[in-house]
């Protein structure tokens, strides 16, 4: 079964990889970054989100949910791979919807080929686009990926994924064969603290981090700086010791940190993490980096 | 923007700069003869309405291109009780008077008034004694007016002469009554010209292409070293700034709703590309001053160069919802298979919103009915023959049927078109001073433009009766009846699968159904002849109807509940979560666009961030010179935050100058009315 689970499929796609892209936003992560952006991401399982700001109090969905209670309440939100989606299709104002959806890699590929005309560079300056998986975590979907992907190569469709780089050897050496162009986040230098702010060691994504700069392949890291977590001067150090001479390595973007994106947590029923204080990326990373840019975002 | 023009600008958005506007009492001070013409009754308000301007003629501190209106209301030009006996007799379109058009801006200025206005004595000569009383009456009228409108310049000038503003003086002895010399000469003979054609009461008048017309002034100028590039973007701004000045008196259905559009790029009589120096100043003018006015429209092709089409969407990422875009490689021919001259079709631009029209030869009325897709499908769907059908396809075709019965019931209503004629709107026009008629009796093209409403909310619901009662068979056409009737109070479960049926612009399932629609639309007007010897476009614009029609029919089968709205103009349904704009693009130039050329542009809503950074703009010129390379006709391309918008409902005054693409035109947020605003809400909840 090579059926991804996807929550967004995002046409024109302007910062997820070079030129115009098609990115596929998979569902599931094993990293818990307490700054996390895209929180929907993070259950591998389909779950209805609420958005109480749009809620008319109707009661519609209430009246469709198996789940309701005594009193008629629809649960604020719900999970799990038998989510019916009826409260969605029966709210008037969008205020439910499903998170989280199946696709098939034939289907996904031909929602992608929609822009094909897009991906091919306009004149000799621009970059040419592309699909990229994203998510949640790639990785953790690799037979879908790589499925995907294949089919991508097939049509003559760049490729790329955005991956924490957390997972098994053989599911990393999968992707590496996979896609055109890896974009590794590297979250922090040091594993106990990789471990106390993402919830894992950082020690595989090391590893697959050496065994990425052996394979030969073009890369990007992105570090997104996040204040008091990864921006003290010793930290930009031992980035700046980790990426130095590392061959393939064409860039690394520094992605900035922003305490009102904690927007969607309310979505899922989830509290935001505790904001934390927003200033400006160190220059030091561009000072002691190579090829390090600031991304607006 | 110099400081010079932001303090105008400011002035103008905080309309300071009309202190003295006066309220008139026009009744009181206009002696109406019963006996009047027609004509000679519009020349009498003309005349009033110009010397009470000329009266209050003021330049405020800073202003070099001037008029600025003084008098806030036009007198009417008839009674209540004469305006009733009139259209018991005919029909009257909105206010009853030429409108929806640009007249002969190149043509005017190269004559000058008084070359106008000569050859329309000579004409007058010609007509006495060929005991044509009519072109009499007509030519009088017309000549008065231009005696009025060159009173008010002279007017101006003495003012100017006052203030010690001897170039604007200067300027001001020489147009509009002689052709200009300059660049500057000829924006303050356009302003006074659109100026005294809203006097006049011909609204939803736009400046047509102004890149075309004044490139020649702005070339003498720069060959002979009087002005630098820098200096006439300069000129133009202002020249911008002043379609803002009056506009809070131009109001149409909604404030912003004023048809001050301008068109932008496009060909020459021969069909080479004329995009020149102006059309790139003009986009930069307009990024330049933020403000609704003027709306500017670029004509494109799919060979527009990327330069250009990002010059363009700078106006997007700055959320001024124009450029609107429309393509040439469509709309040219679009407007020959319609019978136009193809080079009167090369030189074509907008009447307001996106209606095509010919400047200077066109009295068309582009807006004239309009067609409600959902009323129609709604219609079939309680039909006998609906019962009859044996299957999808048999249904499907009852809706030619009901096209073809809609376009009869409007062409019965509009037996008798009339309009009030506007003396001198016709003297600025190709035509009516030759053949001693006013426009409003005819001019070269007379064709009527029906918009067709609620087109996606159509496809919707018909490809949800398809899968619901024809494929999946899950539900009868009875259930369907009862749960539209009844707000699908009773059956959510109905409501779920509705909602889930394919989608256009979501799902290519709903593709060959809009592509047939479309098709049939056009052809139920296709060879109809009109009341005033032209004959009738298709389009697929809303206009306000997106607002008013769903109210007419309950819920429809597409899960839309009873009340909420269309989407505006030719764009997905609200409430269908698209991936983005590129399939959005595929499914709504699938149909052959060609044949609805009465206009209407696809309408895309992009979230702000997505400009965050500089690269997006190129991108987005890419997208848009693809939409033309796919065989689309007319985009729109609307920048907005759902959050931003939210919180302008809240905190209106936070928000004076937050500007939407509404249906056709781009307005300020806070000065909507509320089913409006809620509407581009809705549209902007998609994108989160």
């Amino acid at each position: 079964m090579t059926a991804g689970l996807l929550f967004e499929i995002r046409e024109f796609s302007l910062y997820d990889g070079p030129g115009i892209r098609t990115t596929l936003f998979l569902k599931g992560c094993p990293l818990r970054c307490r700054w996390c952006h895209n929180p929907e991401g993070l259950d591998p399982r389909p779950q209805m989100i609420y958005a109480e700001s749009t809620c008319s109090s109707c009661g519609a969905c209430a009246a469709v949910c198996p789940r309701a209670e005594a009193g008629g309440q629809t649960p604020r939100v719900c999970s799990g791979d038998d989510v019916c989606g009826a409260c969605a299709g029966a709210c008037p104002s969008n205020a439910r919807r499903q998170c989280g959806f199946r696709i098939e890699p034939e289907d996904a590929v031909r929602a992608i080929l929609e822009s094909r005309d897009l991906f091919n560079p306009a004149s000799p300056g621009d970059e040419r686009g592309g699909a990229t998986f994203s998510g949640g975590e790639p990785l953790a979907q690799i037979d879908f990926v790589e499925e995907t992907a294949r089919l991508l190569r097939g049509e003559g469709v760049h490729t790329a994924a955005e991956t924490c780089g957390y997972a098994s050897e053989a599911a990393w050496r999968r992707l590496l064969g996979a896609v055109d162009l890896i974009m590794l986040d590297l979250k922090h230098t040091d594993p106990s603290e990789h471990l106390k702010y993402t919830g894992v060691s950082n020690e595989p994504i090391l590893r697959n981090f050496d065994i990425l700069k052996r394979s030969g392949k073009e890369y990007i890291v992105r570090i997104p700086v996040v204040p008091t977590v990864n921006d003290a001067p010793d930290t930009i150090r031992a980035y700046a010791r980790l990426l130095n001479g590392a061959p393939g390595l064409t860039r690394v973007d520094l992605l900035p940190y922003h305490a009102a994106s904690g927007g969607k947590y309310a979505l899922l029923g989830l509290d935001p993490p505790a904001p934390l204080p927003e200033r400006p990326i160190p220059d030091e990373f561009l000072n002691l980096i190579p090829r390090a840019r600031k991304i607006v975002s | 923007m110099n400081d010079r023009l932001t303090a105008l600008r400011e002035k103008t958005r905080a309309l300071k700069h009309d202190p003295d506007r006066v309220e008139i009492d026009w009744p009181a001070s206009l002696a109406l003869d019963p006996a009047d013409s027609r004509c000679a009754r519009a020349a009498r308000c003309f005349c009033a309405v110009l010397a009470e301007e000329a009266r209050r003629a003021r330049i405020l501190p800073g202003e070099r291109i001037v008029l600025t209106r003084g008098v806030k209301n036009l007198p009417r030009r008839y009674t209540e009780a004469e305006t009733a006996r009139m259209r018991e007799d005919a029909y009257f379109h909105e206010l009853g008077v030429v409108f929806n058009l640009t007249v002969d801006y190149p043509r005017a200025l190269s004559m000058g008034l008084d070359a106008i206005r000569a050859e329309a004595l000579a004409r007058r000569a010609a007509a006495e004694s060929l005991r044509d009383a009519e072109g009499v009456d007509f030519l009088d009228a017309a000549i008065s007016e231009l005696d009025a409108v060159l009173a008010l310049a002279d007017a101006y000038r003495a003012e100017a002469l006052r203030l010690g503003e001897t170039e604007i003086a200067e300027r001001l002895g020489r147009v509009p009554r002689r052709p200009p010399r300059t660049f500057a000469e000829a924006l303050q003979a356009v302003r006074i010209l659109h100026f005294c054609l809203w006097c006049e009461g011909t609204y939803h008048n736009g400046v047509g292409r102004i890149d075309q017309y004044l490139m020649p002034y702005l070339q003498a100028d720069l060959d002979a070293g009087r002005l630098t590039e820098e200096d006439a973007l300069e000129w133009l701004t202002e020249f911008f700034l002043t379609f803002n000045r009056d506009s809070g008196l131009y109001v149409g259905v909604q404030q912003g709703d004023n048809g001050q559009s301008l068109m932008l790029g496009g060909c020459d009589a021969k069909g080479r590309d004329a995009s020149n120096l102006l059309t790139r100043l003009a986009l930069k003018a307009s990024g330049e001053l933020k403000l609704i006015d003027p709306k500017i429209n670029l004509r494109i092709t799919k060979e527009t160069p990327l330069d250009l089409l990002e010059e363009a969407a700078q106006l997007t990422r700055l959320g001024l919802g124009f450029p609107q875009y429309a393509n040439d490689d469509v709309v040219i021919p679009g407007l020959v298979d319609l019978g136009y001259d193809l080079e009167d079709a090369r030189d074509y631009t907008v009447a307001a919103c996106w209606e095509f029209v010919i400047p200077g030869v066109g009295m068309d009325i582009p807006n004239i009915d309009a067609v409600s897709f959902p009323a129609a499908v709604d219609a079939i769907l309680r039909s006998d023959e609906a019962k009859a059908a044996p299957d999808f396809d048999a249904f499907f075709a009852l809706m030619r049927g009901r096209l073809s019965a809609e376009a009869d019931r409007i062409e019965k209503r509009l037996t008798r078109v009339d309009m009030l004629p506007c003396p001198f709107t016709s003297s600025l026009c190709r035509g009516p001073v030759a053949a001693a008629r006013d426009l409003s009796a005819g001019g070269k093209y007379n064709n009527f433009g029906i918009h067709g409403t609620g087109f996606a909310p159509a496809v919707d619901s018909l490809a949800a009766i398809r899968k619901l009662v024809y494929e999946e068979r899950s539900a009868s056409l009875g259930e369907l009846i009862r749960a539209v009737d009844t707000d699908f109070a009773d059956n959510a479960p109905l409501l779920a699968k509705a909602r889930r049926a394919p989608k256009l612009g979501l799902d290519p399932e709903a593709d060959d159904i809009s592509a047939a629609l479309l098709k049939w639309f056009a052809d139920s007007w296709a060879g109809r002849k009109n009341c005033r010897g032209g004959i009738f476009r298709a389009g697929t614009g809303s206009a306000m109807y997106y607002v008013r029609h769903p109210l007419e029919i309950p819920a429809s089968c597409d899960g839309r509940l009873r009340g909420e709205p269309f989407p505006a103009n030719y764009a997905p349904s609200l409430g269908v979560a698209v991936k983005g704009p590129i399939s959005v693009i595929n499914a709504f130039t699938k149909p052959d666009l060609r044949r609805v050329v009465n206009g209407g542009p696809l309408t895309i809503e992009l979230h702000d961030s997505l400009f965050r950074s500089p690269e997006a703009v190129r991108k987005t010129a890419r997208m848009v010179r693809w939409f033309a390379e796919r065989g689309g006709h007319q985009l729109q391309l609307n920048t907005i935050n759902r959050d931003t918008l939210v919180d302008a409902q809240k905190r209106p005054e936070l928000y004076r100058h937050l500007i939407v693409r509404v249906w056709g035109w781009s307005g300020y947020f806070v000065e909507l009315d509320a089913p409006y605003q809620n509407q581009i809400i809705k549209r902007a909840e998609m994108l989160l």
